[in-house]
């Protein structure tokens, strides 16, 4: 909300300056936004009056003019087309400067002296909509500056009003928080209301809707000179506040709702058919609306009606057909108050969002109707002339006029606060807000708030009113009594700062990228459908995520095209799959998770290492890693109490978005808990990425804990290792290798691994060699060479039957 | 004989000297000193003399064993040294050349100021709560005082699945399903992601908040003031930082308040970064709103608390300087690996 600050000021003068006044009205909880000059800095402007205007001999756009000031008369050179005499126009000086930094001096236009120059608003730096010289009113003093006569050595202070303090969106709320604040009273008097004439008649209305509108005025004025035009003040009051000028009529139901807070509206009342209702919209009732926007109403919609159609929606906007303008003599002024519950959204909803619906639906004084019509009513009498008739009152359901009490105990605020407000002070703040106290007993009050302030209503709200007014900056106290515990840090937890953390120490960077993804991208990752938003705020941006894939993805399209080959990323976030067709959240599964993307380079460019470029067995490799820093084993052996990671490759039923040869699917202790592999060559080109990419996704939930470690006695006996290279037929797995190995070996055969492998010259096509480290243990003693070779054999006979060989 | 043997020890040192490698040196040694060695057959001639005159003899040859094994010796050392010089030469390096290079990556700075927040709430006795990001209508305004047709739903720009069901606007909804799940005395800290239905230059579609709450007996108003004083100190790291607490509202604390601190550009001199003011606002905080208590079933009367809403992004751009919203999800690299 935008005032100025000599209209408050004319309600209440704190003795602060502006930037004090700014300063307390932030602390008391109405915050400053901007505060800006009424008006940019000019100088040596005064008022004069056009005395003659004659020809310039030498150029036919110029004029010259002689002005008076009221005393000397100036002849100046003008070039302003709607120049005439006996206007009244703004002079500046010589000596003057102007916003734009011009500084008048005495010149000779085409051979002809000016001393100064007329200017126009804009020229000022005032809005106008004439092109031309500023014509002023008639009555306009003359010799005297234009800054004194408009006041604009005045500031214009921008306020963020909370939705709570809706009594604060006009002067008078303002006045009335500043009172309280700095102890001082509200100096400025209503006008006397309007004389009635009785012969004018009333518009009768009816409220159908006797819940949403609990007080409905109207008062008619006739004999009106609408195309009169609003005084300066009044227009320079408007737009400080941000509000365009129109005509008089509009200018001051405005007015009145800026300075009183009460939203009013005028019908015109030639338009209008028998008597008013205030009532619900039936489906689609159409409306016309003021800014031609033709609405479809329903039945959460309150209307204002007569006898024909909806004549306005009622706190939101007036319709077209029953507006006032120019020529309109006869007006109905509506002054009603309307709940905040049938006002919230519905402007939203409807695109409409107003003055009057802003502050309707934040709630309105519902006493307020009955002073802002004679306020209003007064004002255009004054300004259009006219006759103004008695008002007609109609009422709805009083609810919302009932006093609410407040019991607020004194020893209990100083409980919740952590400070003593001594009772007489509070009493004194809240009596400036204008609520009515009784004592019930020492330091305990019956608070009655006044009707404008509907924000209170129990006693915190009242601890808030006395902690703002005293300053939130008195509340310093140490501590209170906080219990010393000790929170928990299990150690077989797997925190995901401790993942994070690795994967940065390998070289990954993390990512954040949106939960919500392009639906023809999630295609690519997924069969099941995600779940979709019902308003994305794009279509890139549609669709929960079912993996963190496509968004890392995105990141590495992003660096690809900044010249960044090689990408190393990591994600740690969530993934949304189910549906919501269950109720509540039943349907709907939120995984943590971690994804990993590579790309380019297995190292940075370096003088000690050749470049290769990343492959399966790199992100396999940081995966193990991770999976070791997390307690996992990656061998099943006899000291390994370790849940075991196995990597299993499914023919033909892989993940959709891998590569079916380069792909697994990782599984602790036989659970499937992720994936890692190549990017199907489809889904990258379709994502428009270069190069092999390698992704890896894991669920935290899987990996989030780990076992305390437990020390075991090491055996005394040395090991022995023996080392067998194979032949094997490619189609058999080195996992399945060393699982037939290991099948029904005694468990002195400690560890199996592979430690080399070769396909290529010497090798038959559909074989590779494999070299294959034993190693035995026992525990208690020392194996003897005959025990070795009889368990070697018995593997050997084993391999033999799955067509493995010795390699010779 | 001792003039043989004088010339045989000058001729031993004169090979032992001249010896240019171990091998030779080796050669020298066999010759004198081996089975056959010379020194070896006068030692095993001796058994045919008077004893007298071995034992002179013997003391003699003795001598010029000891003679020939210290000269073998240093040569020896010699010829070790030099060899051991020659190849330290010969593997020398330009030590200047950079090291094999397995650079680091880094954490993300929203992740880093999470961590940051959660380490000085977590000293306070804090732990660390969690939410669904999908959430219902209830969870996410109504138990937070925030009924259907209240302006406040108008501030959050929500994202809808359907009528009941939304992203969460705020991580405020996990302090609900906190109280709901655990008695008093709470204290915990909720991290995580937020949506909001509004793009543009200051506004992200997702972004990330942390929740405080505290709930116990008796907690004051003084009680957040102090909390506040200590964790800002703490995360900007200084120790006299100034905080101001302004009136405002959220419908689910009461009083509420905005926190702003003291520029940490300008020091409150007043710069581009506080728009001249003095000030930075960081969070949003309160006193728990009594309908809150009383949605999860607590007594207003007999339980009270604070709760804290803060924007890591927010404290991410003031404390590393980043002045640009949007970097924080580009994932650029060169953006990403400032942070290392």
């Amino acid at each position: 909300m935008r005032f100025s600050e000599s209209w408050l000021r004319e309600w209440i003068n704190p003795p602060v300056d502006t930037a004090g006044l700014g300063h307390r009205l932030t602390m008391v909880g109405l915050e400053v936004d901007a505060i800006e000059p009424a008006a940019p800095h000019f100088s040596g402007v005064v008022i004069v009056e056009v005395q003659a205007v004659e020809p310039h001999p030498e150029a036919d756009k110029l004029k010259i003019t002689r002005v008076s000031d009221g005393g000397a008369i100036f002849q100046v050179v003008c070039g302003a087309s709607n120049v005439q005499a006996g206007m009244r126009v703004p002079l500046a000086k010589i000596g003057a400067e102007l916003p734009s930094g011009l500084v008048i001096q005495s010149a000779q236009l085409r051979g002809i002296a000016s001393e100064g120059m007329l200017c126009s608003a804009t020229e000022l730096g005032l809005p106008s909509d004439v092109d031309g010289l500023w014509a002023l009113p008639a009555d306009a003093p003359l010799g005297t500056s234009i800054r004194d006569w408009l006041q604009l050595d005045d500031a214009v202070i921008e306020l963020g009003i909370t939705p709570n303090r809706g009594d604060a969106l006009s002067v008078l709320g303002l006045a009335r928080d500043c009172s309280a604040l700095f102890d001082l009273d509200i100096t400025h008097q209503d006008t006397l209301a309007a004389a009635l004439d009785a012969t004018v008649g009333t518009q009768l209305a009816r409220i159908d809707a006797t819940s949403d509108c609990p007080t409905y005025l109207t008062q008619v004025i006739t004999d009106i000179l609408n195309q009169r035009k609003t005084p300066l003040w009044m227009t320079e009051r408007l737009r400080r506040a941000g509000v365009k000028s129109i005509e008089p009529i509009v200018d001051v139901c405005n007015y009145v709702m800026l300075e009183l807070g009460q939203p009013l509206h005028a019908f015109d009342r030639a338009t209008l058919n028998g008597d008013l209702q205030v009532r619900r919209a039936t489906s689609q009732e159409p409306l016309l609306a003021l800014n031609k926007q033709e609405l479809l109403l329903d039945s959460d919609c309150l209307v204002i009606a007569d006898s024909q159609a909806v004549v306005a929606l009622a706190g939101i906007i007036g319709g077209l057909d029953s507006a006032v303008h120019a020529a309109t003599t006869a007006i109905v002024l509506e002054s009603a108050h309307f709940t905040p519950e049938v006002i919230a959204s519905r402007a939203r909803r409807l695109g409409l969002s107003t003055d009057a619906s802003f502050r309707f639906e934040r709630g309105v004084d519902p006493a307020l109707p009955a002073r802002a019509l004679a306020r209003a009513t007064a004002l255009i009498l004054d300004i259009c002339g006219g006759k103004a008739g008695p008002v007609a009152t109609a009422m709805g359901s009083s609810s919302e006029l009932v006093a609410k009490v407040i019991e607020l105990d004194m020893a209990w605020a100083t409980r919740r606060l952590g400070l003593e407000i001594a009772p007489e002070l509070a009493k004194k703040f809240l009596s400036r807000l204008g609520c009515v106290i009784k004592e019930l007993g020492v330091g305990i009050f019956q608070v009655t708030p006044p009707s404008h302030r509907f924000d209170l209503s129990i006693p915190e709200d009242l601890l808030e009113e006395l902690a703002r007014l005293l300053g939130f900056d008195a509340f310093r106290a140490p501590m209170g009594r906080a219990p010393l515990t000790i929170g928990t840090r299990p150690e077989t937890e797997n925190s995901s700062a401790r993942i994070a953390d690795f994967m940065a120490k390998r070289g990954y960077f993390e990512a954040i990228t949106y939960s919500f993804i392009d639906p023809a991208v999630a295609v690519l990752f997924h069969d099941a459908p995600s779940i979709a938003l019902a308003n994305p705020i794009s279509s890139e941006m549609a669709v929960m995520r079912q993996s963190l894939w496509p968004g890392l993805l995105q990141a590495v399209k992003y660096n690809q095209n900044r010249q960044q080959t090689r990408v190393r990323l990591f994600e740690l976030g969530r993934v949304f799959t189910g549906s919501l067709v269950e109720k509540d959240l039943d349907g709907v599964q939120e995984t943590d998770q971690l994804a990993a993307v590579i790309c380019g380079s297995r190292l940075p460019e370096q003088w000690a290492e050749k470049t290769v470029n990343v492959d399966f067995f790199d992100l396999k490799g940081d995966c193990e890693a991770l999976l070791q820093e997390l307690g996992f084993a990656l061998t099943q052996g006899a000291a390994h109490e370790r849940p075991v990671v196995t990597f299993r490759v499914l023919e033909g039923a892989g993940h959709k978005a891998l590569h079916p040869g380069q792909s697994a699917e990782i599984l602790i202790n036989g659970h499937a808990c992720g994936w890692l592999g190549a990017l199907h060559p489809d889904v990258a080109e379709r994502m428009d990425l270069t190069g092999a990419i390698y992704v890896l996704a894991l669920d935290l939930h899987a990996v989030n804990k780990r076992r305390l470690p437990a020390n075991r006695p090491r055996s005394r006996f040395p090991h022995i290792r023996r080392d067998l290279a194979l032949l094997k037929p490619t189609t058999l797995s080195v996992a399945e290798l060393l699982a037939l190995i290991q099948a029904d070996s005694p468990t002195c055969l400690h560890a199996v691994s592979v430690f080399d492998r070769y396909v290529g010259a010497g090798i038959e096509p559909g074989f590779e060699s494999v070299a294959v480290k034993l190693i035995f243990q026992e525990f208690e003693r020392t194996l003897t060479d005959d025990e070795i070779i009889g368990i070697i054999s018995n593997i050997r006979a084993k391999l033999a039957q799955h067509h493995i060989q010795l390699r010779t | 004989m001792t003039d043989q043997w004088v010339t045989i020890g000058a001729e031993a040192v004169q090979l032992i000297s001249q010896a240019s490698d171990v091998a030779t040196l080796e050669e020298v040694r066999l010759q004198y000193l081996g089975k056959k060695g010379a020194i070896t057959q006068f030692m095993k001639a001796l058994g045919g003399l008077e004893a007298e005159e071995r034992r002179a003899r013997g003391a003699e040859i003795n001598g010029l064993k000891e003679a020939i094994v210290a000269a073998l010796t240093a040569r020896r050392q010699a010829l070790e040294q030099a060899a051991l010089a020659q190849r330290l030469s010969a593997e020398r390096i330009d030590i200047t050349l950079p090291g094999r290079s397995h650079p680091p990556g880094a954490i993300h700075p929203v992740s880093r100021m999470i961590r940051r927040v959660e380490a000085i709430f977590g000293s306070m006795g804090y732990t660390v709560a969690q939410g669904p990001e999908i959430e219902d209508d209830w969870h996410n305004f109504t138990a937070l005082n925030i009924p259907l047709t209240h302006p406040a739903r108008a501030m959050h720009d929500t994202f809808y699945f359907d009528a009941e069901r939304l992203l969460r606007t705020h991580t405020s909804p996990v302090q609900i399903r906190t109280m709901q799940a655990n008695p008093p005395p709470l204290k915990v800290i909720a991290p995580g992601r937020v949506y909001r239905c509004d793009s543009d230059m200051t506004h992200s579609p997702m972004f990330h908040q942390i929740e405080v709450l505290y709930l116990d007996e008796e907690v004051r108003f003084t009680d957040l003031r102090a909390t506040l004083e200590q964790f800002l100190g703490a995360l900007f790291e200084q120790e006299d930082l100034s905080i101001r607490l302004r009136p405002s509202f959220f419908p689910f604390t009461e009083p509420s308040a905005e926190v702003d601190i003291q520029c940490v550009q300008c020091h409150g001199k007043g710069c581009r970064v506080c728009k001249k003011t003095g000030w930075i606002e960081v969070l949003g905080s309160g006193m728990v709103h009594p309908n809150v208590l009383r949605s999860v079933g607590h007594d207003p009367a007999k339980v009270s608390g604070f709760a804290i809403g803060m924007g890591v992004e927010r404290l991410a751009m003031l404390r590393y300087g980043v002045d640009d919203l949007r970097a924080f999800f580009d994932n650029d690299l060169r953006f990403l690996e400032q942070f290392v």
